[in-house]
């Protein structure tokens, strides 16, 4: 598909910026966008409250995202879908209502040291609370360290850092062999390819709408029924109760709903249905040879100017350092050619424990891209070396 | 660009503070959360006054600039604190700030009021000795 069609899609490109930052938030598409204020403008009420027909017809539909959502990632049943705040909450879902209670004293929990904050803090915090071993292990070496105690494997999908996708069907046999549960944070993964659940014996699934060219403040946790069935919520409140007894009990709502306290975000949850109209429309997976492609002539034309320490497999993510200069400084420059990328840590930073560079310059593509956008980075590069160098 | 003067380049290429003090009688750490750029300053107090002061840390030109600039000109001056302190309010946009002789160098950082997002580089070894000084008084 020509790619000014695809272009077309984004208002934000119709400005004066060249966008490298998918892996931080993608583009959103005006569709989306125009679905999210439709929300406000003409539909307006909450979900599952009252009896009024809008009320009604809006629930109806916000199940039916739930569903297509399901059937994105493979599964069919969308009982397995808790709709969450972003990938972060739906993580502190699975550690605070099931893996905190079934740790006894001798449990562990094995996390990679290429993980995002949001895959990391929330297990280092957990373990500390329970006084548990926390093994922060390489990506290479995580299963040498699944045992027979380790309740819970925490890892990326695709690193938001180097782009690297660990070898997932390894680490699920693995763990598999351990009785260990498996989650796999997919907030990159699933912003630059698709997945398919039923294929692979993953546990726990988190994502994010806002990097799949949806809506901000919408998470998913996709979870085997018959574990989120397990979990005692963490957070209680409105829209999970079904009812309390005249003795006070409080009898919860099933899954999905169970988890799911407090009123959701209808409007953002509106908008990600029209998100996946859009991923359908131009089908990401096949997207992914074009920006690989992409990724490959960036690639090479770091490794053309040369001075250049590349940290990426191949993949729509590279991160980079310009030899002798600090990331910030070169951030400027890109600013100055209205060129928007990220910078630093990138909320990774188990990976630079013990490493000299205290951040990267990180360039993450989308498949609004084009090979004349990189030129011009590339300029900028060249230029940045001989202001510094 | 115009951010980066020949005397703040010079200051970050050849800094003359950049070194463990061997000296000192106060050390304090600081770390700017957002970038991860790390500074070390060696105090030597005498009274309420800097007698010397070096720095060792991790960052950007800009902060590296800042931090051996800082030492150039903050110590032996009657007020250190108020020289900080005319420097925190420069950076954050003030330009009625008139700086003794001693200080109008820190008028290199001018540029850092129309790049706020860098602004944070250069107060980081300011704001660790503000901090430092403050928890002597």
């Amino acid at each position: 598909m020509e790619n000014s069609i695809i272009r077309a899609e984004f208002p934000l490109l119709s400005k004066n910026l060249i966008y490298f930052d998918a892996a931080a938030t993608s583009l959103k598409p005006e569709s989306v966008i125009d679905k999210e204020a439709e929300y406000n403008k003409a539909l307006g009420v909450n979900t599952a409250r009252g009896t009024g027909l809008y009320s009604f017809n809006i629930t109806n539909e916000i199940e039916k995202i739930r569903d297509k959502t399901a059937k994105y990632i493979g599964c069919s049943n969308n009982n397995q879908i808790i709709f969450t705040a972003n990938t972060t909450d739906s993580i502190n879902l699975v550690a605070q209502s099931y893996v905190k209670k079934i740790c006894s004293k001798d449990s562990n929990i094995v996390i990679s040291n290429l993980e995002h904050h949001s895959n990391y803090v929330p297990w280092v915090e957990l373990c500390k609370k329970l006084d548990i071993e926390c093994r922060i292990v390489d990506i290479d070496k995580i299963n040498n360290n699944i045992d027979n105690e380790t309740v819970i494997t925490a890892v990326t999908g695709m690193s938001n850092l180097t782009g690297f996708r660990p070898d997932l069907k390894g680490i699920i046999r693995k763990c598999r062999e351990y009785k260990s549960k498996i989650i796999v944070d997919a907030a990159q993964l699933l912003a630059h390819s698709t997945i398919d659940i039923s294929k692979l014996d993953i546990d726990f699934l988190c994502f994010s709408a806002h990097k799949m060219y949806g809506p901000f403040g919408l998470g998913f946790l996709y979870g085997k029924e018959e574990l989120l069935k397990e979990f005692i919520p963490y957070k209680y409140g409105g829209n999970m109760v079904s009812y309390i007894g005249k003795d006070g009990i409080i009898h919860y709502k099933d899954i999905p709903h169970k988890l799911e306290s407090g009123t959701q975000n209808p409007s953002a949850i509106h908008a990600f249905g029209s998100t996946l109209t859009f991923l359908e429309k131009y089908d990401l997976a096949s997207q992914e040879l074009f920006i690989l492609e992409l990724d490959k002539y960036l690639n090479e034309g770091l490794k053309n100017i040369g001075d250049i320490t590349i940290y990426s497999t191949q993949g729509s993510i590279t991160s980079f350092n310009i030899n002798g200069v600090h990331p910030h400084d070169a951030s400027g420059f890109f600013d100055n050619k209205n060129i928007i990328l990220r910078t630093g840590n990138l909320c990774a930073s188990p990976f630079f424990i013990n490493k000299e560079e205290s951040g990267v310059i990180r360039v993450s593509l989308g498949f609004y891209n084009t090979k004349e956008e990189i030129d011009i980075l590339l300029e900028t590069i060249r230029e940045i070396k001989e202001f510094f160098l | 660009m115009n951010l980066y003067k020949d005397t703040l380049m010079d200051h970050f290429r050849s800094p003359k503070f950049k070194f463990e003090g061997n000296n000192h009688n106060k050390t304090k750490d600081g770390v700017n959360p957002s970038c991860g750029d790390t500074i070390t300053l060696y105090v030597d107090m005498l009274e309420n006054s800097i007698k010397n002061i070096s720095f060792t840390g991790n960052g950007c030109a800009i902060s590296m600039a800042s931090a051996d600039i800082m030492c150039e000109v903050i110590t032996n001056i009657d007020n250190s604190l108020e020289g900080i302190n005319m420097f925190l309010d420069y950076i954050n946009g003030d330009d009625a700030i008139i700086f003794p002789p001693k200080l109008e160098v820190l008028k290199i950082f001018g540029e850092l009021q129309q790049y706020p997002v860098r602004r944070n580089c250069a107060i980081l070894p300011w704001k660790t000795l503000k901090s430092l000084l403050t928890e002597q008084s």
